[in-house]
């Protein structure tokens, strides 16, 4: 009998099989291929040899213990029989299908290079793939080489349940299992990997199909209930634009130089000097400064290129310095991966429970969504206009591309002129006023957001969502740019602002957790709390009275 | 006309469908005129303790029954003495255990369940509670900054372009 680790597992995939499609009917399930080759019997079963785990039976049956066929298997909570372990557990999601009645169980299905699957009723008649037409909850089993189930059963019933709670725990990491945090004392078992720690493998190594929904709860929808639309929803990336290739300087009347200090003195010695030729410039400028378009600091490491001799107008001066060889210079700030299971692996790591803000250099700090990143890769990119100190910002996300563009400003000016520091100063001034209108636009509407939206006061509002909303929304920064953005932190970082959370670890078994399913009550029978939405209530032989008790009770809540 | 009547306790809550009856054994008793098969009201000979197999168990020990001949459970939600050795027992049908299997085997919508198979993650949930105190964590990205140390342009009329792009 073959004994397998994690390290005989060379792919775990999941796949969709179609079952139809006119209903939209699908069997999502996982692949596991070995690289050995596993051969099980026992003394129900012939002689199976594998190299692609498989699922033997569903449910396994033996004389001595038989089990209600007609039961679905399920998970529960707890238990108080639990029979021998030693197998893989095949966690099968959302088997969907068209007919209650053609349909007790899935029965058997192969994964031996070809998809197969056949459901059998009570009566043992089976079926093919296109009869399967019910959501069957199930969980299957891959065996790994023992002759037991890990099957289990409350105390007096009749059948018998899959218990994920009952499986032994993990002890080791990924490629060392073995059993010893469980009270076996059967040998069989040493050496064999651990069915829980290879769910939990699965799970965490489980990429969902429908990337959009990761946790699909809620059954197909009818085509007739609508949400059934047929967008395309593969995104059409808006990529980064490439830099542009036509600038000003290459008009051949601007120069751009990237002097240095002592460079830029020199300059300054030379156009008061008896060398400058203040008759030859007369004829096209005043003074000297008008050929002077501009000079600035500006916090990007700029293209050079070989010293050249700076040219005032039509004046070769003797200082020579680099000269600039690209106007728009490209500013990678780099990447931020946005993981889906990143603070509470829920709902609450989404908008509007989790709230993220991105500080751009020469920008500020903005409000963004994260529902916009959540799975994928931030990148932020700036292309910088070297002449004029504009910048355009560029915050993409790995599926969709360019996601917002912002807008600014990052060179300093230095004044050459009274009236350009004049210009200098009032445009700080203007900058200052901007700032204060920012914060005092952001207070007011935080303050207003929650009787916006409706929240106060609302019988039926969410808390969570409630006490997120009520929080106010500040702004973090006003508009940085220009001299300002040089002193101010010169990378981008995000701020995330996520709930912090308050669950008891069994809290679900008094409340339950959101459900948005269609199934018989029996099938959560022994789960603990239930609460039903919905329900077109038979009950033979109760009193109307009795009903309508029955019929409240299901929807205040029941421990089924 | 007397009937049989299946003295227990339960345990289980209120709500819930499948409760465990822990029978203390049978008595017998009448059903008081003008009262309904919903609430009873029976009328039972005894003292203030009830022999059951052998046991004696005082019956105010008692909070659950089962009459077979009205095919249902019933809470005992009080007892009243009539006089000496006669007593009266009210009950109140428990639709849940008397229609148990009934009632599982109807198909509903489910708004919550504490089912851990399928939990659905992304649903909003108004039962989780969050701290007025919410977790702020700042976090870099991976990639150039911009020029601790800025550099100095000039751009000035003439010379031919100064760049070479």
């Amino acid at each position: 009998m073959a004994t397998i680790t994690l390290d005989n597992i060379t792919s775990i995939d999941e796949y969709r099989l179609p079952l139809n499609t006119t209903r939209k009917s699908y069997i999502d399930y996982f692949v596991i291929k070995l690289n050995t080759s596993l051969t099980y019997s026992d003394s129900y079963d012939s002689t199976i040899t594998l190299n692609t785990l498989g699922v033997k039976k569903l449910p396994y049956q033996t004389a001595e213990e038989p089990i209600n066929v007609n039961t679905p298997i399920e998970i529960l909570p707890s238990n108080t029989e639990v029979f021998n372990d030693g197998h893989i557990i095949y966690l099968m999601k959302n088997v969907y299908a068209n007919s209650e009645a053609n349909i007790q169980y899935v029965a058997s299905i192969s994964f031996n290079g070809s998809q197969n699957i056949a459901g059998i009723n009570s009566a043992g008649t089976t079926y093919s793939a296109s009869d399967i037409a019910y959501i069957v909850p199930m969980a299957c089993f891959l065996f790994v080489g023992t002759n037991n189930y890990v099957y289990s059963k409350t105390a007096g019933a009749s059948t018998y349940k899959l218990d994920i709670t009952q499986i032994t725990q993990p002890t080791a990491t990924v490629g060392g299992f073995y059993y010893t945090d469980y009270n076996f004392s059967d040998s069989r078992f040493s050496g064999y990997p651990s069915s829980y720690a290879l769910v939990q493998h699965l799970e965490n190594n489980y990429t969902p199909t429908d990337t959009n929904n990761p946790h699909p709860g809620g059954d197909q929808p009818d085509p007739d209930d609508g949400g059934d639309g047929d967008f395309d929803y593969t995104p059409d990336p808006i990529d980064i634009p490439d830099l542009p290739t036509v600038t000003a300087t290459s008009s051949g009347l601007v120069s751009l130089y990237a002097p240095t200090s002592d460079q830029l003195k020199a300059l300054a010695d030379f156009l008061w000097s008896d060398a400058f030729s203040l008759e030859s410039f007369k004829k096209l400028f005043n003074n000297p400064m008008d050929a002077i378009l501009g000079l600035y600091l500006i916090p990007v490491n700029v293209g050079t290129g070989a010293a050249k001799e700076i040219t005032v107008g039509n004046i070769v001066s003797t200082v020579s310095c680099n000269t600039v060889t690209t106007q728009y210079v490209a500013v990678d700030c780099g990447t931020f991966t946005f993981s889906k299971s990143a603070f509470t692996n829920s709902f609450l790591d989404w908008s509007p429970y989790t709230k993220c803000y991105l500080y751009l250099p020469f920008i500020g700090t903005q409000e963004i969504n994260i529902d916009e990143f959540m799975g994928t890769t931030m990148h932020v990119v700036y292309h910088v206009d070297v002449m004029t100190g504009a910048m355009l910002c560029y915050v993409a996300n790995s599926t969709d591309g360019v996601i917002y563009e912002y807008m600014g400003q990052c060179s300093e000016n230095i004044p050459l002129s009274s009236s350009s520091y004049s210009n200098t100063i009032g445009s700080i001034l203007n900058a200052a006023a901007s700032v204060g209108g920012v914060v005092a636009t952001a207070v007011t509407g935080g303050a207003a957001a929650p009787a916006a939206l409706g929240l106060l006061g609302g019988a039926s509002t969410a808390t969570a969502q409630a006490a997120s909303s009520l929080k106010p929304s500040v702004s973090h920064s006003g508009n940085i740019g220009g001299g300002a953005g040089i002193m101010s932190v010169n990378y981008p970082y995000l701020i995330f602002i996520t709930p912090r959370t308050d669950i008891s670890s069994s809290q679900y078994k008094y409340t339950g957790t959101p459900s948005n399913k269609v199934t018989k009550l029996s099938n959560l029978s022994g789960s603990g709390f239930n609460q039903i939405e919905a329900i077109n209530l038979s009950v033979k032989g109760a009193t109307d009275t009795e009903i309508a008790e029955i019929d409240a009770t299901l929807k205040a809540g029941v421990i089924l | 006309m007397s009937f049989d009547i299946q003295l227990g306790y339960t345990e289980s809550p209120r709500n819930k469908v499948s409760k465990v009856f822990h029978s203390y054994g049978t008595l017998s008793g009448t059903l008081k005129n003008e009262t309904s098969i919903l609430n009873p009201t029976i009328i039972m000979r005894n003292d203030d303790s009830v022999s059951f197999n052998a046991d004696t168990i005082p019956v105010t020990k008692c909070n659950y029954m089962y009459i077979s001949n009205f095919h249902r459970y019933y809470y005992i939600v009080d007892f009243q003495s009539i006089r000496n050795s006669v007593f009266e027992i009210v009950g109140k049908v428990d639709p849940l255990k008397t229609f148990e299997s009934e009632i599982l085997s109807n198909t509903g919508y489910i708004l919550r369940s504490a089912s851990r198979s399928n939990v659905t993650r992304y649903l909003d949930d108004d039962k989780i509670k969050i701290y007025a105190n919410p977790h702020v964590v700042t976090k870099k990205l991976t990639g150039e900054t911009f020029a601790k140390n800025p550099t100095f342009i000039l751009a000035v009329s003439g010379g031919g372009g100064g760049t070479s792009s």
